[in-house]
């Protein structure tokens, strides 16, 4: 690491550096930020690519004969693989992505605000040394282990496979499918916890301490320091955080693959299969498909919208976020 | 939200807080504690299953059929291995932290340890018949139908190789992008504006679901956005030599060098250099008339004959054609005419419309095997011994060496397509991490290197980006474990193949860890369940020790700043 202390860093920066002329130093400097400029760029092309790629190919999509847009958007029937007749209505396939990431909201959210406020305002700083950096370990765990997990422990657990009949078949007293949805939503839920823990925690510790020690000076507990001043104080990182585990939710593609089964109708029955749109773009590319499809193209419809509500859940936690940080500085 | 301003703290309370005993307020505070503990314990307990169930399958035992008593010893076991190992990263981290006094002793981790391990083997030794599928072969063999036999090892190669091509690309951009957006901010209000957008545009690529970036690769790599067309034959490709390959009598591969892939063979062998197949090297070989050779030419081509009439035959009898035994079929054609090519255009043929007339799908190995036809008889004298030469003008028999940067436009479902896909997933990760080690080094490094008189480069260069280094390592290792275990973009990239081979160049297909242990959960099959789960262990082994070092890395460098 290069340190510049006081009384020599001067002349070793002058020696150390080979002496150029002005004219070839100033072409160096342009030149070097030029290339970071195309790093810059690069990443906003990134962007483009994938705005653009979703565009045309939905666009292609929409112009098919058996294709309306109308139907795309408020159609209630998705079947481009079965049947004579085809249907392209998006709505079955949002309602399993909103089932998976409700199921996983239940579980990540109560638990995670709780992990967070423990950690930030009632565990020893041992404790936290330790809590914080497992947390970081947990969201690094590849998602198709939590798929596995879901596949292997969950669904079992939910059909209580362990309590059989006479013949031997499990009694199933909840109905349970093989593939269902709250298995699904259960690890995705697992998944996203660490995420709204340590994210929250973040939000938490940013609160400033005399915020707190006002709160303590008051007489109040630690719980209501906690509930009714940090938590508020820190409401809208925590917004932010939810939000962004919400998208992760709505884009985790491994575990519904895995667990979510692939019947694509329009329930609110969590014991059955229903299948998110990430899980349909697996079945479409691991398929073979051909391309030009009908079916294949209508993965790049899917694939926009899911763009698009990922993206409208990153830019409103950037915006809430971008608040939280105005709050005390 | 209410806006707590340090004069209104006390009123805001008075309105918050009405009167309520002292002991409710309390047991309120206690009760919070234990749903805490609570939520703890229930996370903690979810790990512990994880972790069981996983270890369980993959050790072959049959958790559910054992004794009560020996269920619960697997828990421990793996309750115990879960804490030691938990205690032995913390300890870890408090010496690199160089904490003296009271830390957590060693020998009561090492106790945990060795008796969490003493349980998993004893239940290993006596849990029956039942297979333990970690073992070193699994980690060394290639994947398989028969899961006694099924192992990792292209797998392990594939996400290595993808994984080091990731990070060629995505470090260099992603370091560089950062320096740009801490650095160099701009004063003109336009270009102010358009930094703005910049960062926002990150904030926005890292919350895009990783299957979308697939999509991109797809488009983007696997096709080269459609630009180069496919259906002129060849494509444009770079660093492969193409060879022309003879068979002998004796099972002997030797090749003949030509141009390039359409240029036809030699027309003079007299004078061509073979080169032995199994070596590489150069080998005397003397052609001889081949009029000489007339009679044994002739037997040849009659055994050929004679053999592909008995499998036409076979087929014909067989009462139901078993796919699967077709490959084998043609594998026993081979056998039985030694050192001949066998027709295998009419074996082939034969066995096509048999299953066209079973109506069922031709199997792929016949498929390839359709490639191939011998249609060119030659003799050369090899060592003093003539020996017959089957040649194959069809385009099937010209072999490639590839070289391991052979590339090819576009690049296809490839390890080069497959890294950069992957790289586009964890860009917005290491710049994020490299902005926020970047932001953490102190403006005053920089004023002073900047008042000494160098230049804004150099300043980064020498001051900011060296200070800034362990933060960015940290940020790209958690990224590349990203990477290892990310699977959805991959499987649009690769697909699921069939891959028994490690990757030799830039183009060949591949299969990552992620998508190999896909691959087996979604089997019906119990043994598959248990490969998986022993994939599993292995890749959060790797994880383990990479995440570890992330954090071992960042402790000292908090403990080197203070």
């Amino acid at each position: 690491m290069a340190e510049v202390s006081p009384n020599d860093g001067g002349a070793r920066l002058v020696l150390k550096g080979r002496r150029r002329s002005l004219p070839l130093r100033t072409i160096r400097e342009s030149t070097l930020l030029g290339s970071l400029v195309c790093c810059g760029l690069f990443t906003l092309l990134v962007t483009f690519s994938i705005v653009g790629i979703l565009i045309m190919e939905s666009v292609s999509f929409f112009r098919l004969d058996e294709v309306r847009l109308t139907e795309f958007l408020f159609g209630t029937e998705w079947n481009p693989l079965l049947g004579a007749e085809k249907h392209f209505g998006i709505w079955p396939l949002v309602t399993g992505t909103l089932l998976v990431a409700f199921i996983a909201m239940c579980v990540a959210v109560p638990l995670g605000l709780i992990t967070a406020v423990w950690l930030s305002e009632y565990a020893p700083r041992s404790v936290r040394a330790v809590v914080k950096p497992t947390l970081e370990l947990l969201a690094g765990v590849p998602t198709v282990i939590f798929g596995y997990f879901a596949l292997t422990v969950i669904t079992p657990t939910l059909r209580m496979e362990w309590w059989t009949d006479a013949e031997g078949e499990p009694r199933n007293p909840l109905g349970f499918d093989n593939y269902n949805v709250t298995a699904a939503g259960l690890a995705v839920g697992i998944l996203c916890l660490p995420i709204v823990a340590s994210l929250t925690e973040d939000a938490l510790r940013a609160v400033p301490r005399s915020l707190r020690e006002g709160s303590y000076g008051l007489g109040a507990t630690r719980f209501e320091t906690s509930w009714k001043v940090v938590v508020p104080g820190a409401m809208s990182g925590i917004v932010a955080a939810i939000l962004l585990a919400i998208a992760r939710a709505v884009g985790e593609t491994m575990i519904v693959a895995l667990a979510a089964g692939s019947m694509k109708q329009l329930t609110l029955d969590v014991r059955g299969s229903v299948q998110p749109l990430t899980g349909y773009m697996v079945e479409i590319f691991f398929g073979e498909a051909t391309q030009f499809s009908a079916e294949f193209l209508s993965s790049y419809a899917v694939a926009s919208t899911l763009f698009v509500m990922t993206f409208l859940l990153t830019i409103a936690g950037y915006l809430v976020k971008k608040r939280f940080r105005e709050e005390y500085e | 939200m209410t806006v707590l301003s340090d004069a209104g703290v006390g009123d805001a309370f008075a309105a918050r807080f009405p009167s309520k005993s002292r002991n409710a307020r309390r047991l309120k505070d206690r009760v919070f504690m234990v749903v805490c503990v609570c939520a703890a314990t229930a996370s903690t307990l979810v790990l512990v299953t994880l972790l069981t169930s996983v270890v369980v399958k993959a050790l072959g035992l049959t958790y559910t059929h054992l004794p009560l008593f020996k269920q619960f010893l697997v828990g421990l076991g793996i309750f115990l291995l879960f804490v030691g190992g938990l205690t032995t990263i913390i300890l870890g981290i408090r010496i690199a932290k160089g904490a003296r006094g009271r830390i957590v002793p060693v020998w009561l981790v090492a106790a945990a340890g060795l008796l969490g391990s003493a349980l998993m083997l004893y239940l290993l030794a006596t849990s029956g018949e039942s297979r333990n599928f970690l073992t070193a072969d699994f980690i060394t063999s290639v994947p398989s139908r028969n899961p006694e036999q099924a192992g990792i090892w292209p797998a392990m190669i594939g996400t290595l190789c993808v994984c080091a091509i990731c990070a060629f690309f995505a470090i260099p951009i992603g370091v560089g992008t950062a320096v740009l957006l801490e650095e160099y901010s701009p004063k003109h209000p336009l270009l102010r504006r358009a930094h703005m957008f910049v960062q926002l545009n990150i904030t926005n690529l890292a919350g895009v679901p990783s299957i979308v970036y697939g999509i991109l690769g797809l488009t983007a790599f696997v096709n080269l956005f459609g630009l180069i067309d496919r259906s002129a034959g060849t494509v444009p490709n770079f660093g492969a030599t193409w060879y022309e390959r003879y068979q002998t009598e004796g099972g002997e591969s030797l090749l003949v060098r030509v141009e390039d892939e359409k240029v036809g063979p030699p027309a003079d062998l007299s004078s061509a250099a073979f080169i032995r197949e199994a070596d590489m090297k150069p080998i005397a070989v003397t052609i001889e008339p081949e009029a000489a050779f007339a009679p044994r030419r002739e037997r040849a081509a009659a055994v050929i004959g004679a053999f592909a009439d008995a499998f036409e035959a076979q087929v014909d009898r067989a009462e139901s054609l078993e796919v699967d035994r077709i490959p084998e079929m043609v594998a026993e054609a081979y056998r039985a005419a030694p050192g001949l090519m066998v027709d295998q255009q009419r074996i082939v043929t034969a066995a096509v419309a048999r299953f066209a007339r079973a109506d069922a799908a031709v199997p792929r190995e016949v498929r390839r095997a359709r490639r191939g036809l011998v249609n060119d008889v030659e003799a050369f004298e090899l060592h003093g011994r003539f020996a017959y030469v089957l040649t194959d003008a069809a385009a099937g028999f010209r072999v490639d060496k590839k070289s391991p940067w052979y590339i090819q436009l576009p690049f296809g479902r490839s390890i080069l397509a497959g890294g950069l896909t992957l790289m586009l997933v964890i860009l917005p990760i290491i710049i994020i991490a490299s902005q926020e080690a970047l932001r953490a080094v102190p403006r005053s490094l920089r004023q002073g290197s900047m008042a000494l008189g160098s230049t804004h480069w150099q300043t980064t260069r020498r001051i900011t980006l060296p200070s800034a280094t362990p933060g960015i390592m940290t940020g790209v290792i958690l990224a590349m474990s990203r990477a290892i275990g990310e699977a959805a973009p991959l499987l649009i990239i690769a697909g699921i193949v069939y891959i028994t081979f490690t990757p030799q160049n830039l183009m060949d297909q591949f299969t990552v860890m992620p998508l190999q242990i896909f691959e087996w959960a979604r089997r019906p099959q119990q043994e598959f369940f248990q490969l998986a789960a022993a994939g599993i262990i292995l890749l959060m082994s790797i994880l383990l020790c990479i995440n570890g070092l992330a954090i071992y890395i960042r402790h000292r460098m908090n403990s080197y700043q203070s």
